[in-house]
C-alpha cells in the first residue's frame, strides 16, 4: 500500500492480510509442501536399501527377526570380512568389470552402428528389420536359452565369459538400439547435410558429427548396459563352471544351500554389488535425463 | 523404398542408388549377423521345439501339434493367462500413475534434485530377490509391516500373500516400488515441455488440472506411449516375484503365463511344451502391440519438425 | 555349499589320497538355481561324471538314460546284505540302485524343550523313553504351546509334511495309507485311511496350530520363527536339524532344544522317510570306474567319520549305529543312541517316482484349496487323484518301453 507523503511515495508495510502476504505464504506453504512430500517419499524408498545394510550387519540366524527390529541391536561389521575371506572376490569382481566393460564398449559400437542405419540411413527392408528388431524384445528368455546353450556349446565358448560378451558386440540389446535410434532422430540434419554436401561418407558422419553430439544418449546406454551385466546372474549360472569364471552376481549366490540362505552374508555381497551401481547413477543421472529427453522420445 | 520421379513442391524424393542400400547394411551388419548367430537361430529353434516332445536328456521327438492341443485343453493355460492378463491390466496403469506422480514431484525446482532422483531410482536397482523377501516379510500377516499398520488404523489384517482374491493385488503393490525407470522417462518429458506453454496457460486462466490435461499430458504422450508399450511387454513376463514370493500360489492365484512356462520347460521337462507356450504369448504380445501402435495415433501426439534443439534439463 | 566347504574339501582329499590318478573338480550350482544348470547341463550333455542328484528327479533320470546302473558295482563296496539301513532303498527303482547315498537323514522332531516344560507339558523325550510318545501326547503339546495374537503369535509346529508329499506320505502311511499302489499304476492317496491323514493334516492350519504356508515362505524360514521362540518344533532330516538348524539358532535358544524320533501314528508305528544326500554316476562320462571308486571313498569308515563328526549324517550302516565312532559324536545331554536306532531303523521307503514334481504340484494346489476351506477333502484330494493316474499311466508306458530300465 503506498501513501503519498509530499513528493515521496512511502510503502508501508501492512504486516498481515495483504495480498501479497498471502500469496507469499502460499508459495511456501507449497514449497513445504514438495519438499515434504519428497523427502517422506525418499525415505520409503530408501528403506529396501536400509534393511539390506541392515541385514547385512546382523549375526547368523538373526537376520529375520519377527516383528522386524529396524533399530539394531548390535553391528556386526566382520560379516564384510567374512565375505572377502570366504568368497574369492577379486577373481569374482575382475570377471563381473571384465564382462560389464567389455560388453558395453561392445554395445556402444555395435549398436549405435545399427542404431544410425535406422535413423539415418535409407535403404531397402529398414522397417523390416527395426520391427524384427523390436520384436526380439518379446520372447521370454526361458525359451531360447537352451537352443542358445547349445549354440555355444558348439562354439566351444562353455565354461568362459565368451557368451556373456560376444553377442553384445553384435548388436547389443533391442532397447539400447532403440533407444539410440530414437535419439539421432532429433539431432538437427543441418549438420549433417552441410557435412555430406562437402564431400563426407556416412561413416564419417557417424562418426565425427553425431556419436559426439550423443553423449547424453551414449550416458544412458552406458548406465542400463552396466545395471544389465553387472547384476546378471543367470547367464554366468549357465554358461560358466569353475569359480574362476564366475562373476559378482553368481558369487553371491554361494551363500545358500538348500536349506538355509546366510542371509546376512548374501547381504553384505549384495551391498558391496550395489556400490558401483549407485556411484555410476548419480554421477550419470543428468545426463542421462538429458539423454533421454533429448531423444525425443516425445517427437519420432 | 525408391521414389524415381520428382514430385511437385519442396520434397524431392530421389531414387536411393544401389550404393546406398549397401551402406545401410555395411552399419546393419554387425547387429545383423549377432541376430542370425545368437537370436534367430535359437528363436527357430525354439520354434521348432514347439511341435517337439523334448525332454532335455532324449533328443527331440515330432509331435506336430499336440503340444497346442494340449495347450487348448489344459485349465492351467487359461488360468495363467487370465492372471497374467489381471496383473498387467491393473498393474500397468498403476505403475504408470505412481512413476508420473513421482515425476511430476521430482520435476519441481527444489535443491538437492540429483539425490532425490537417485534416492527414487534406487529400489529398482537394489537386488531384486532381496527385495522380494523384503516384501514377503513386510507382508507377512502376524509380523509384518503392512498388518501392523492395518490393525493400527483399526481394520481387519489381510492374509496378503495367503488369500487368492489379494495376492495378485499385493504383487501389483510390489511392483509400483520399482518403476525407478518409467519415472525417469517421464521426468526426462516433463523437462521437454516448454515453460512459455504453462505460462500462456496459466495467464489465460487456465487452472493447475487444466494446464495439466491440456499441456502437459499431450506433450509427453509419446513417452506414455512408450512406458505403456515396454510395461505391457514385460508386465506380460512377470515371473521372478511370483517364482520367488508365493510360487505360484495358492491354489495357482499368482500362477503368471511365464511362471508356468518354467514350470514345464525347467521342472517338468518338457521343453517342447513349454517353447509352445512361449510362442503363443509371442503372438500375444505381437498382437497386442500391432493394436498398440495402431491406436496410438490417436492419441499420441508427436512434435512435428522437432529439431531435438537442446534439452531443457536446466533445472 | 559355504557352510560344508570344509567338509567337502575333506571328502575330496580323502577320495584323491586313495586314487591318486583321480582330481576330482566340483561344480558348485546355488540350490535355488539349480534348475536351469541341470537343464542346460541334460541337452548339452555335459553334466559331470558324478551327479549330485535330487531325490525327486532321480528316477526320472533314471528312466531316460541319465543315470548309470549301479547294481554291477554294488558288490565292490563289501557290505554285508544285512548290514544296510533303510535309506539305501530311497535310491533304488525297478531293481536297480541308481545312486548311493553319502548321509543318511531319517526324521526327527527338533523342539524347544524349555518352552515345552515351561507350559506345563511332559517332556516328550521322557514319554518316548515311557512309549507314550503317540498322536496324543502330540495334539496335547500343540494345544498347549500354540497361542498368542498377531505379533505375539507362537506356533507349536511347522505345517505338517512341510508342503510336499514326500514328506506327507508319512501321516497317509500312519493312518494306514499309501501314496501309489505297490504296481505304482495307481495313485491311492484319496483312500479313506489316506483322507483321514490329509484331514489331520490340515488341522493344523486350521487350528492356527501352524503357520499357513505363505507364511513359511518366509526368509530364514523355520530357523528364523525357532530363534526367537516363535515357532516351538519342527520335523526334519538329521543333517538339517543338527549341521543346520541348530548351529544357526541363537546360543541361547540351541541350549533349549532338544531331538526325539518321529511319534506314534494311528497304526501304533513311527515309520519315518528319509532325506539322503545321493550322488550317481553320469552315463556320458569316460571315467565311470574311477567315478565308482570315488563314491565308495565316500563311504568308506574314515570318510564317513569325518561326515558323522561333523554332524551330517546319521550311521549308513547297521554296524556303525552301536560303534564308538557314532555314539561319541551325539550329545549325551540331548540324544540317545537307541532313540536313533530307532529313526534309522524306522525308515519306510518313498518312491520318488519320474515326474513327481508335477505330481507334486497337483496334490499340494488341490490341498490348499483344503486349507482355504474352498473345497471338501474328499472332493479336492479326489480330484487330484484323477489327474495324477493319468501321469502315472503315462509313466508307467515308459517305463516299460524305456531300455534303461531293462
Amino acid at each position: 500500500m503506498k501513501v503519498g507523503l509530499g513528493t515521496r511515495e512511502v510503502e508501508v508495510r501492512r504486516p498481515f492480510l495483504s495480498a501479497a502476504w498471502w500469496d507469499r505464504q502460499r508459495k511456501v506453504l507449497r514449497l513445504a509442501l514438495i519438499y515434504g512430500a519428497l523427502t517422506l517419499g525418499a525415505i520409503v524408498s530408501l528403506v529396501p536399501l536400509y534393511w539390506l545394510v541392515l541385514t547385512s550387519l546382523r549375526p547368523t540366524g538373526g537376520e529375520f527377526t519377527y516383528p522386524p527390529q529396524w533399530i539394531p541391536s548390535s553391528l556386526h561389521f566382520e560379516n564384510y570380512a567374512y565375505v572377502f575371506d570366504r568368497a574369492p572376490f577379486l577373481t569374482y569382481t575382475r570377471n563381473s568389470v571384465f564382462v560389464t566393460v567389455v560388453a558395453t564398449i561392445g554395445t556402444l559400437i555395435s549398436g549405435s552402428l545399427a542404431a544410425y542405419a535406422f535413423a539415418r540411413l535409407r535403404f531397402i527392408g529398414r522397417d523390416v528389420w527395426f520391427a524384427v528388431m523390436l520384436s526380439t524384445l518379446m520372447l521370454p528368455y526361458a525359451v531360447t536359452m537352451i537352443p542358445e546353450f547349445l549354440l555355444f556349446r558348439i562354439l566351444g565358448w562353455l565354461d568362459s565369459l565368451w557368451p556373456l560378451v560376444v553377442p553384445y558386440w553384435f548388436g547389443g540389446g533391442a532397447f539400447n538400439i532403440f533407444l539410440m535410434r530414437q535419439f539421432f532422430l532429433t539431432l538437427p540434419t543441418e549438420m549433417e547435410d552441410a557435412a555430406r554436401v562437402d564431400g563426407a561418407g556416412p561413416f564419417r558422419i557417424y562418426l565425427q558429427i553425431v556419436m559426439p553430439l550423443s553423449g547424453p544418449a551414449l550416458a544412458s546406454v552406458v548406465v542400463f548396459s552396466f545395471i544389465h551385466h553387472w547384476n546378471d546372474f543367470l547367464a554366468p549360472l549357465i554358461y560358466t563352471n569353475s569359480p574362476g569364471q564366475r562373476t559378482l552376481a553368481l558369487g553371491l549366490r554361494y551363500f545358500a544351500d538348500e536349506q538355509i540362505t546366510q542371509f546376512n552374508y548374501t547381504m553384505a555381497a549384495s551391498t558391496l554389488m550395489l556400490v558401483p551401481v549407485l556411484i555410476l547413477f548419480f554421477v550419470a543421472n543428468r545426463y542421462f535425463v538429458r539423454g533421454i529427453a533429448t531423444s525425443g522420445l516425445a517427437g519420432r | 523404398m525408391a521414389v524415381a520421379s520428382p514430385l511437385p513442391g519442396s520434397v524431392r524424393r530421389r531414387r536411393i542408388r544401389w550404393r546406398e542400400h549397401a551402406v545401410g547394411y555395411a552399419f546393419l551388419a554387425p547387429w545383423l549377423v549377432g541376430f542370425f548367430a545368437f537370436v534367430a537361430g535359437p528363436m527357430a529353434a525354439s520354434a521348432l521345439l514347439a511341435f517337439t516332445d523334448y525332454n532335455v536328456i532324449l533328443p527331440p521327438r515330432w509331435v506336430g501339434l499336440s503340444n497346442f492341443q494340449a495347450l487348448a485343453q489344459d485349465q492351467r493355460f487359461y488360468l495363467s493367462l487370465y492372471n497374467t492378463a489381471y496383473y498387467t491390466f491393473l498393474g500397468v496403469p498403476a505403475q504408470l500413475a505412481v512413476a508420473l506422480a513421482l515425476a511430476l514431484l521430482l520435476n519441481t525446482r527444489v535443491r538437492f534434485a540429483d539425490a532425490f532422483r537417485s534416492a527414487y531410482y534406487i529400489p529398482t536397482v537394489a537386488p531384486v530377490v532381496a527385495s522380494i523377501y523384503l516384501w514377503v516379510w513386510m507382508f507377512n500377516y502376524d509380523y509384518g509391516l503392512i498388518n501392523a499398520l492395518v490393525r493400527l488404523i483399526g481394520l481387519a489384517p489381510v492374509q496378503w500373500l495367503w488369500d487368492p482374491q489379494v495376492t495378485k493385488i499385493s504383487i501389483i503393490i510390489f511392483s509400483l516400488t520399482r518403476v525407478g525407470t518409467q519415472m525417469i522417462i517421464f521426468l526426462a518429458g516433463l523437462q521437454g515441455v516448454p515453460d512459455e506453454l504453462y505460462e500462456s496457460a496459466a495467464i489465460d486462466g487456465a487452472n493447475g488440472w487444466q494446464r495439466f490435461r491440456s499441456i502437459t499430458v499431450p506433450m509427453i504422450s509419446p513417452l506414455l506411449f512408450l512406458n505403456l508399450v515396454l510395461g505391457i511387454i514385460s508386465s506380460f513376463q512377470v515371473f521372478t516375484v511370483a517364482y520367488i514370493a508365493t510360487k505360484g500360489g495358492p491354489v495357482d492365484s499368482t500362477l503368471f503365463y511365464v511362471l508356468y512356462l518354467y514350470h514345464h520347460g525347467f521342472q517338468n521337462f518338457r521343453m517342447g511344451f513349454a517353447s509352445a507356450m512361449a510362442w503363443i504369448l509371442f503372438a500375444i504380445i505381437m498382437l497386442f502391440k500391432i493394436v498398440q501402435f495402431r491406436m496410438s495415433r490417436y492419441w499420441v501426439y508427436y512434435e512435428s519438425g522437432t529439431s531435438g534443439a537442446g534439452p531443457r534439463a536446466s533445472r | 555349499m559355504a557352510r560344508t566347504k570344509g567338509l567337502w574339501e575333506a571328502v575330496v582329499g580323502d577320495i584323491e589320497a586313495a586314487n591318486p590318478n583321480v582330481k576330482i573338480e566340483t561344480v558348485i550350482i546355488p540350490f535355488d538355481d539349480f534348475e536351469p544348470k541341470i537343464m542346460a547341463g541334460l541337452a548339452g550333455k555335459n553334466l559331470g561324471d558324478l551327479v549330485d542328484v535330487h531325490p525327486v528327479h532321480a528316477f526320472t533320470f533314471a528312466m531316460r538314460g541319465a543315470l548309470v546302473d549301479l547294481n554291477p558295482y554294488m558288490k565292490d563296496l563289501g557290505i554285508p546284505d544285512a548290514d544296510f539301513t533303510p535309506a539305501w532303498k530311497y535310491n533304488f527303482w525297478k531293481g536297480k540302485y541308481w545312486a548311493v547315498p553319502r548321509s543318511d537323514n531319517p526324521t526327527v522332531l527338533l523342539y524347544n524343550k524349555k518352552m515345552t516344560l515351561e507350559a506345563g507339558l511332559p517332556d516328550p523325550y521322557e514319554l518316548y523313553k515311557q512309549g507314550k510318545w503317540d498322536l496324543a501326547a502330540v495334539d496335547k503339546m500343540m494345544q498347549g504351546l500354540s497361542k498368542g495374537e498377531g505379533d505375539k503369535r507362537v506356533y507349536g509346529s511347522t505345517p505338517l509334511g512341510n508342503n510336499t508329499l514326500r514328506l506327507q506320505c508319512v501321516w497317509i502311511w500312519g493312518a494306514g495309507g499309501d501314496i501309489w499302489n505297490p504296481d505304482e499304476t495307481e495313485a491311492t492317496f484319496a483312500s479313506e485311511a489316506a483322507l483321514k491323514a490329509w484331514d489331520y493334516m490340515a488341522s493344523y492350519t486350521k487350528n492356527k496350530w501352524a503357520p499357513t504356508p505363505a507364511e513359511m515362505n518366509i526368509p530364514g524360514g523355520s530357523v528364523a520363527l525357532m530363534g526367537q521362540r516363535r515357532l516351538v518344533s519342527d520335523l526334519s532330516g538329521a543333517q538339517f536339524v543338527l549341521g543346520g538348524q541348530a548351529q544357526f539358532l541363537p546360543e541361547d535358544v540351541q541350549k533349549e532344544m532338544h531331538i526325539v524320533a518321529f511319534y506314534k501314528l494311528w497304526n501304533g508305528k513311527n515309520e519315518v522317510r528319509n532325506a539322503t544326500n545321493a550322488q550317481g554316476i553320469y552315463p556320458g562320462t569316460k571315467y565311470r570306474d574311477e567315478a565308482w571308486k570315488a563314491q565308495a571313498v565316500t563311504l568308506s569308515e574314515k570318510t564317513q567319520q569325518r561326515i558323522i563328526t561333523a554332524r551330517w549324517t546319521s550311521p549308513l550302516r547297521k554296524s556303525w549305529l552301536k560303534s564308538e565312532m557314532w555314539t561319541k559324536s551325539l550329545d549325551p545331554n540331548f540324544e540317545g543312541p537307541e532313540m536313533w536306532e530307532d529313526a534309522v531303523m524306522g525308515v519306510r521307503y518313498f518312491s520318488h517316482l519320474p515326474r513327481y514334481v508335477e505330481i507334486d504340484r497337483i496334490v499340494q494346489t488341490s490341498f490348499q484349496a483344503v486349507l482355504l476351506g474352498q473345497k471338501g477333502i474328499k472332493e479336492s484330494i479326489g480330484d487330484a487323484k484323477a489327474q495324477v493316474d493319468k501321469i502315472l499311466k503315462d509313466v508307467g508306458e515308459e517305463a516299460k518301453s524305456s531300455p534303461f530300465l531293462k
